[in-house]
């Protein structure tokens, strides 16, 4: 699904920012990936979704080489994967509503069943209640569940989560995860960057570990 | 779609532009239609040698009528020259000639018109051929027909046309570049759609599409603005000439643009403005195609 074959990743002459990072992530496999503020996770993330480009080694992701991926590609690699970024990305001039059902009016759904498939989304994250407000009137918690609701949505291979639950209280940092392993069993493959130790304990799963740009650590808990 | 204040300006900066454009090439086309009006109210006068019969003139008038380009050619009788002379004197010659006097004065002659298709030049060159064709009938004494004048405004009708393309032209360019710029600033601020869109898979095209749509809105709504606000004030302007009573052969000539001068402005304007936001679309979404970290 997803394999770094010494990826490095260098911004300006010398600032190495990912350093000779390795491992391979299967279909269907959840993994967490932490590190300190700096280490180098969302830059990863802009790797796998061909937002940067691979100083050196090579990147595969769903079976394409990124170095090799022609510019109109991008886009249809990008609809399999789910994005959850940090800074949730909404737009502020559409509706929760609208905001989720986005993913589906790319890939040309059918009114109908995108009707039925965001009321239902809305509803596993819990957000019913506020799918006729804009986001800019939404908690930080809300936003992000909008954010997640919109990653799930079209029901991707991949879905790429930076901090997904930075904002959410424990509670509903558990529903939130429970929710994921839901959609992993079903063959999701998750990488999902987190500094949140406590989500990581509740589960066994796979961790990878990033320090100032390199990988230090491949491990299951 | 929504309308913020961005937007709105956007709409008026094109609107302006566009009422700015078409109403330079209005006064263009009239200050044209101006000088042709001169120049169509020019006639050629033969006057002709004293004492001659009225079958030796109608042979002349037959010959005149069959040349190139001739639409009439009418014999000036004395009487009626005279009188025409004597009102445009009015009473500065009260007292001093006659009547008689002065239409002994007078030689007769031979008005000629020539059809109003002809443009300065073609008109020129028209008179210059008819006076040498008729120089050399026996009856002619003189001939004219402004020829030095027509030359004077010839130069003037050339240098306006030249001048009025090259401004057409120059307006044109700064105008798709304002509009351009605009759009550049409207497209800064929709960063984050960009992004977003580029994030679920949006291709760049129905991004470009996007915006494409808005500033085809705009530019359609714009120039049925500008035209139908350009009209208005036109016919407004036009009855208020009309009343004043000043230069009326000129008032009555007066005309919006026509049809396929409409057609030719509103391709020009579509051409320039929209390929030039396209271009400008096309290079700010693939700069903002990226994820910032705001
Ligand atoms: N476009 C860029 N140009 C230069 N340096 C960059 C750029 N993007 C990231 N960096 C640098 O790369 C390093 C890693 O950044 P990154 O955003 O990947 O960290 P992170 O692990 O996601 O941190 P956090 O947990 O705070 O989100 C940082 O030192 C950052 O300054
Ligand atoms: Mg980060």
């Amino acid at each position: 699904m997803i394999e770094f074959k010494h990826v490095y990743k260098t911004y300006g002459a010398d600032r190495h920012t990912l350093r000779d990072i390795s491992f391979n992530i299967n279909k269907g496999e959840f993994v967490f990936l932490t590190g300190p503020s700096g280490a180098g996770k969302t830059t990863l993330f802009k790797l796998i979704s061909a937002y940067e480009k691979i100083s050196s080694g090579e990147v595969f992701v769903l079976g394409h080489s990124l170095a090799k991926l022609k510019k109109g590609q991008i886009p249809f690699l990008r609809r399999k994967i789910g994005f959850v970024l940090q800074n949730y990305k909404l737009l502020k001039n559409k509706t929760v509503y609208e905001n989720v059902e986005l993913p589906l009016v790319i890939l040309d759904v059918a009114q109908k069943e995108r009707e039925q498939r965001v009321t239902e989304m809305l509803r596993q994250v819990g957000l019913e209640t506020v799918k006729d407000q804009y986001p800019d009137y939404l908690s930080g918690g809300e936003q992000q569940r909008v954010a997640i609701a919109r990653a799930l949505i079209h029901e991707p291979e991949i879905i790429i989560a930076d901090e997904p639950t930075g904002n959410l209280d424990p509670e509903l940092s558990k529903t939130i995860l429970n929710l994921f392993f839901e959609f992993s069993k079903k063959g999701v493959t998750f990488l999902v960057a987190t500094h949140d130790y406590r989500l990581i304990d509740k589960q066994k799963c796979r961790l990878l570990k990033v320090d100032n740009g390199q990988l230090v650590e491949d491990a299951v808990v | 779609m929504k309308l913020n204040s961005l937007k709105i300006s956007l709409f008026i900066i094109i609107t302006l532009s566009i009422t700015l454009i078409i109403s330079g090439l209005l006064v263009y086309k009239n200050f044209v239609g101006f000088l042709g009006a001169w120049n169509q109210s020019n006639k050629m006068n033969i006057y002709l040698k004293v004492d001659t019969t009225e079958s030796e003139r109608n042979k002349l008038i037959a010959f005149i009528k069959k040349q190139k380009s001739v639409s009439s050619a009418e014999l000036v009788d004395r009487n009626k020259a005279g009188l025409n002379f004597q009102s445009s004197l009015k009473e500065f010659s009260s007292g001093l000639v006659t009547m008689d006097e002065l239409i002994d004065l007078i030689p007769e002659s031979i008005e000629v018109d020539l059809e109003n298709s002809l443009s300065l030049q073609e008109r020129d060159q028209a008179f210059a051929a008819l006076a040498q064709s008729v120089q050399e009938q026996p009856l002619v004494e003189e001939i004219n027909y402004g020829a030095t004048w027509i030359k004077k405004f010839e130069k003037i009708d050339q240098v306006f046309r030249s001048a009025g393309i090259f401004a057409f032209l120059v307006l044109l360019v700064s105008i798709s570049y304002l509009v351009a710029l605009m759009v550049r600033i409207y497209i800064d601020d929709s960063k984050q759609e960009i992004e977003i869109y580029s994030l679920i898979g949006a291709t760049r095209w129905s991004i470009y599409q996007l915006f494409l749509k808005d500033v085809f809105i705009f530019l359609c709504v714009s120039l049925v603005v500008s035209f139908v606000v350009l009209f208005a004030a036109f016919t407004y302007i036009k009855s208020k000439l009309v009343t004043s009573g000043l230069a009326e052969t000129f008032i009555e000539n007066m005309s919006f643009l026509s049809f396929n001068e409409i057609t030719f402005v509103v391709f020009m304007l579509f051409v320039f403005i929209y390929v030039n936001c396209f271009l400008t679309i096309q290079s700010s979404v693939n700069r903002l195609n990226q994820i910032s970290n705001e």
